[in-house]
């Protein structure tokens, strides 16, 4: 209710600002011209450091409305050189001289220049970063693990269908390593019912993948790289409503819209619902009740794996402001529930457990250049969320894969549940405080210094009606994360560098039986990164980060003990993260054609990871582990006709703890330099797709896709050990999708037809723990903007 | 139906050539031909709970270089016991218990498999089958499952459910077994007792108690004690009942902190049940604490005739160290050769103070040719060490590379 009232009093204060500014605006106009003094249609006029700009139109005409000051006037148009002028906007306006913009030579020579697109600028960024341009999936069945699944570096491991707990892997660094954002967030304090396997590829315009090196600007204590989820924001109106039908009863829903009207007042609307009965097929064995001999594998399917999730964001305010480049309060309510069918491997069936959880999210989003002087900006993210989580596994029953059952012989009222070794009926309450602060200010057109703030406080509440003594109490945690960056570039735009330092302090309480316990750090990491295009087509890329990441509340505090066990003595972890990259770009008549390779070094020290403790998990400080890897990424394309990308990963991964500690002793590890256990090698994607256009109607297209995922097989349990013959082994899986989709009316209907694992071969991305075979589905989805 | 009569014709092929052997010490070797193959088989547990099943051709492999798992071994988790001439690896956990075997080429290979829902106690049977006693740990339900498994079908042959609870009327006071064995028809079932009312398991004070069982009816008898000493044996280990090669029952109380227990003013000591009875002997008491060893027996395993090894820790060493020291890897603890006969101590020497077995007991000490094969772990390193029964010494063997126990070691045919 006080939220509501914060609402409608702030959109009254924006308003009457917003009404008042419109009378402070002066008007700027004038006319470009290309060779030969012709008007130049469709270039960028803007001005530089603000959100003003515009394109010419035929004539070569351009007209702005600005607050009046001193500006830079940046004229671009792909194939001439960039003109830059100073001009001075006064009350009555300004009438620009007519501006002839002159042929850039080196550009045009040979080849000929395409206008770069964004995700393209975004790739050349120092960073070793992978952007993935998400408008060429919209049509898609896919969700966003699947989407990053195909990049390098990147494998996400599933336990099941749609809904089920996966694990993000980056380089070799995973889980809580790598942070997520949504347009600069973490999503860390979301909850699990906004998710990478929940989020609907429409809802985001891109994906960029860091690896290693975290910008700043992000405020990530991340180990192992970032990922940032950027939604649309370059169309001021538009609905993006689909549907899609697909095997195992699956459904997905999806309205994404955007209202912007003449005075900047904007409305963000996504609603998003998923459910799928997942009851796709596996290839079991079940025991024989009276002698408890295993019978012979059958195929059994899954009946108890429903999944289903809901979720409304929605955000409104002002851009283009005298006060505010944009102005933002959202509210984002989401929720799922999720039935377990399995526990660690399919070896132990269940039919009644399950998780859900809620979650109710508002935020406010500011965002201001050229504040208080030019080149300063401003950007302010805050949000609040509350998220509600219920892990339930009460039931003595026992099932077997045909979803028989009897009641368990060993267990009274609070003995086993069907999963853990207890019954469970944990629930527990997190409340995330979240403010991230940026400002920016760009010293002059080559250097620009940054800082960053971002603060997180968590607490949680427990509370487990099978246990009378709850272990943490009310745990909680604050972190906050300081972070400086210059940036610099020169020789013409070809090198920029930058050089950055992060401040992380981090303190938790725990209290438990009336006694609380307390601990702090502080960390410093630093790092660098540069670029150099050595020519108009081949780029080089360094970049080095001594990145530290803090403990999560999951790795902390657990889970109550279903699967993970808490421990609240975690302390930071730390790594050398270096990376080096070649990026080529070339382009010969209709011959387009792309390579990126990437080497990689991490050397982690107090290396979180999972360690098994009887039937559940616990995370420890455990191993100095040093990864070292590459990967490469091939493209070309044919017009508009055809493209093909294939790209492959290989990293090594080892322990370099040359000494263990047991008990109060030290000892030799003699497991020095072996690969860790449990972590794919190699693996790689192709993808080959065909567009056809005007093919019934003007502007209709038709997009045929082929794609294939391999992944070499991987041990369980460290490789060096046991003979490879009988060895616990995730195996070898190669999977082939196919796609058809075609849209018409400018892409205003869309309909798309996919089929996942054509060869329903048997596929798994952890030790016994089958996925889903051969699926369809068939998407409808309407655009209009 | 072929292995089942493959193995007879190999059981009694090593018969003859066992008989013969003892026959023949003085004379020459005759050189017979070669029918019978054995291996021997050790599990190899490491830090991170995984588990490895290697053979070696010969005892010897255990007393030189290193047991290393590298590029060896079947990775296998389980509490491993050989048994009928199979190794048989015991799991609650999803992946189920398997029977491994030799096949005709002497290759180690997994046999059948079994589910069992719980396992607290395991112990051997006079007719080369087991014991496993599946209870709730938490206590809240007294009902405790006996089971007989049979490793030559691998499946359960027997099962039946038993109340546990100290009284009828009260159902969180409980006995919680420790061990299990077999002489003739009779099951015992060695209990401490435990009391579940909070939720905390808590360790209570006891006699020494056993349960005892027909078998392999698994009807419950009675409930016999002995207040000459305390509760008998160790948590989830095994090792607190012996039954010698003359069919008497032996069981081992600590009354040590060391072992889990609130420590009274008993004696940790020795008692018997003797062949065919279903009572403690009254006239056999071997008090260990006052023995030459003044110490408190923390576990025994059966070697030849009436003797047995025992670890144990000293009476001045006990009271400083944290209970379940039995647990830890801490060199704590010593050991000796008791002869229960004659209730005479020879103490091992050559072997340092060495830690606990962890969860590990029953099946861990292998005995061949007057020698006994164990692994210790003594302090920054684990070795096997082997000990001459007759003189107590013993001998320095293999280091284990990557891990710290071999919980199960024994020899298979083929």
């Amino acid at each position: 209710m006080r939220l509501h009232k914060t609402g409608i009093l702030l959109l009254i204060l924006m308003t009457t600002i917003q009404v008042f500014s419109q009378k402070n605006k002066s008007t700027i106009s004038g006319i470009v011209l290309i060779s030969n003094y012709k008007p130049g249609e469709a270039v960028s006029v803007a001005l530089k450091g603000t959100t003003y700009a515009t394109l010419t139109n035929n004539k070569g005409e351009y007209k702005m409305n600005v607050e009046p000051g001193d500006y830079i006037l940046a004229i671009t148009y792909v194939g001439y050189k960039t003109i830059h002028t100073s001009i001075t906007v006064k009350q009555e306006g300004k009438i620009v001289s007519d501006i002839t913009m002159q042929e850039d030579i080196a550009a045009l020579n040979e080849v000929a220049v395409k206008g770069k697109s964004k995700v393209q600028r975004v790739r050349e960024q120092a960073y070793n970063i992978t952007a993935v341009d998400l408008k060429k999936t919209y049509n898609s069945n896919a969700d966003l693990n699947q989407i990053l699944n195909k990049t390098t570096g990147v494998r996400v491991r599933e336990s099941g269908g749609m809904g089920s707990d996966f694990n993000f892997t980056l380089n070799g660094f995973s889980g809580d390593q790598v942070k997520f954002f949504l347009d600069g967030v973490p999503m860390e304090s979301f909850g699990s019912s906004l998710t990478l396997n929940n989020i609907p590829v429409n809802m985001a315009e891109r994906i960029d993948v860091y690896k290693g090196v975290v910008p700043i600007e992000l405020g990530a204590d991340a180990l192992g790289g970032a990922v940032n989820i950027i939604t649309n924001k370059s169309v001021n109106r538009y609905i993006d409503a689909s549907y899609t039908y697909a095997s195992f009863n699956t459904h997905r829903m999806a309205v994404n819209t955007r209202f912007t009207n003449k005075d900047g007042l904007i409305l963000n609307l996504n609603a998003f619902g998923n459910y799928s009965d997942n009851d796709y097929k596996v290839d079991v064995s079940i025991a024989d009740k009276t002698t408890s001999k295993f019978l012979p594998e059958q195929k059994y399917r899954h009946f108890h794996d429903a999944y289903k999730s809901g979720t409304i964001m929605a955000e409104t305010g002002f851009k283009d402001k005298s006060f505010a480049d944009y102005l933002l309060v959202g509210f984002v309510m989401s929720g799922n529930k999720k039935e377990i069918q399995q526990g660690r491997t399919m070896d132990k069936v269940a039919g009644q457990a399950f998780k859900d959880g809620e979650a109710f999210i508002s935020s406010l989003k500011y965002k201001k250049d050229n504040l208080f002087t030019k080149g300063l900006s401003l950007n302010f993210n805050t949000t609040y969320s509350l998220v509600n989580n219920r892990t339930i596994d009460t039931s003595s029953r026992v099932y077997d894969w045909a979803g028989n059952y009897t009641y368990r012989n060993f267990g009274g009222a609070s003995d086993k549940g069907e999963l853990s070794d207890r019954k469970t009926f944990y629930l527990y309450d997190e409340r995330n405080l979240l403010a991230i602060t940026n400002i920016k200010y760009e010293i002059d057109d080559h250097q620009s210094v940054a800082f960053n703030h971002t603060y997180t406080g968590y607490k949680r509440k427990e509370t487990e009606e099978y246990k009378e003594v709850i272990d943490l109490g009310e745990p909680s945690f604050d972190k906050n994360i300081l972070g400086l960056v210059y940036n610099v570039s020169g020789f013409e735009n070809r090198f920029s560098a930058s050089a950055f330092g992060k401040m992380f302090g981090f303190r938790t309480s725990t209290a438990n039986k009336g006694e609380t316990e307390s601990t702090s750090s502080t960390n410093y990491g630093y790092g660098a990164t540069a670029t150099y295009h050595l020519t108009d087509k081949l780029q080089t890329k360094a970049s080095y980060e001594h990145a530290y990441r803090l403990p999560s509340s999951a790795e902390m505090y657990g889970d109550g003990g279903v699967t993970i066990t808490s421990n609240t003595g975690l302390t930071p972890e730390s790594s050398d993260n270096v990376n080096f990259g070649l990026v080529l770009i070339t382009q010969k008549n209709k011959h387009h054609f792309g390579a990126e390779s990437s080497l990689i070094y991490r050397n982690a020290k107090d290396f979180i990871q999972i360690t098994r403790v009887g039937n559940t998990s616990s995370y420890k400080n455990l191993q100095s582990v040093r990864v070292t890897g590459i990967d490469g990424v091939l493209r070309y394309g044919y017009d508009d006709l055809l493209t093909f990308e294939v790209n492959a990963t290989y990293q090594k991964q080892v322990n370099t703890n040359k000494f263990i500690k047991r008990e109060d002793l030290e000892v030799p590890d003699a497991l020095y330099n072996a690969q860790l256990p449990n972590v794919p090698i190699f693996f790689g994607n192709a993808d080959l797709a065909f567009s056809f256009k005007n093919i019934k109607y003007k502007h209709d297209r038709l997009t045929l896709n082929v794609s294939a995922n391999y992944l070499d097989a991987f041990y369980l349990t460290w490789p060096v050990l046991g003979g490879l013959e009988t060895k616990k082994a995730i195996p070898e899986q190669f999977t082939q999708n196919i796609m058809a989709s075609y849209s018409f009316l400018n892409g205003k209907y869309n309909v798309a037809f996919e089929c996942r694992n054509i060869t329903d071969v048997k596929v798994y991305d952890y030790f016994k723990v089958q996925k889903p075979g051969r699926a369809f589905s068939v998407k409808l989805r309407y655009f209009i903007q | 139906m072929f292995i089942n009569k493959f193995q007879k014709g190999f059981a009694l092929a090593m018969l003859s050539l066992a008989t013969f052997s003892c026959s023949s010490d003085d004379a020459a070797p005759v050189q017979e031909p070669n029918t019978t193959n054995s291996k021997y088989v050790a599990s190899y547990w490491l830090a991170d709970y995984t588990q490895y099943i290697l053979d070696f051709n010969s005892v010897d492999r255990l007393m030189t270089g290193e047991i290393s798992a590298k590029g060896v071994g079947i990775e296998f988790g389980g509490s491993c016991f050989p048994v009928a001439n199979t190794f048989f690896a015991l799991s609650t956990e999803d992946e189920g218990s398997v029977s491994f075997h030799l096949n005709n080429t002497g290759k180690l290979v997994a046999g059948d498999k079994l589910a069992l829902e719980s396992s607290y106690v395991v112990g051997y049977t006079d007719d080369k089958r087991m014991i496993n006693i599946g209870a709730t740990w938490d206590g809240s339900s007294s009902d405790y499952e006996l089971m007989i498994y049979n490793p030559k079908t691998v499946s359960i042959d027997g099962r039946k459910f038993n109340d546990f609870a100290v009284s009828s009327e009260n159902k969180k006071i409980l006995y919680w077994p420790t061990g299990a064995a077999v002489s003739g028809d009779k099951l015992f079932v060695p209990v401490y007792i435990k009391d579940v009312t909070d939720g905390t398991n808590k360790v209570l004070s006891s006699d020494a108690i056993v349960r005892v069982y027909k078998y392999p009816s698994l009807e419950y008898v009675t409930t016999i004690k002995d207040t000459r000493t305390a509760a008998i044996g160790l948590y989830y280990t095994n090792t607190g009942i012996v039954q010698t090669e003359s069919g008497d029952i032996f069981t081992f109380s600590s009354n040590a902190r060391a072992g889990g227990y609130p420590v009274t003013a008993v004696s940790s000591g020795v008692l018997r049940i003797k062949k065919g009875e279903d009572k403690f002997d009254a006239n056999y008491f071997f008090n260990i604490e006052t023995s030459t060893l003044k110490g408190k027996v923390i576990a025994a395993y059966p070697l030849v005739g009436e003797k047995v090894f025992i670890s144990y820790i000293p009476n001045d060493v006990d009271p400083n160290s944290p209970v379940y020291s039995f647990l830890d890897s801490k060199p704590i603890f010593k050991s000796a050769i008791l002869d229960l006969a004659t209730k005479t101590v020879l103490p091992v020497t050559g072997l340092p103070d060495h830690g606990g077995d962890e969860f590990f007991g029953l099946g861990s000490m292998f005995v061949e040719d007057g020698k006994a094969y164990k692994s210790f772990v003594t302090g920054k390193e684990a070795r096997v060490y082997q000990i001459d029964i007759a003189t107590g010494n013993a001998k320095a063997g293999a280091l284990l590379k990557e891990g710290l126990y071999l919980p199960a070691i024994g020899k298979l045919t083929y």
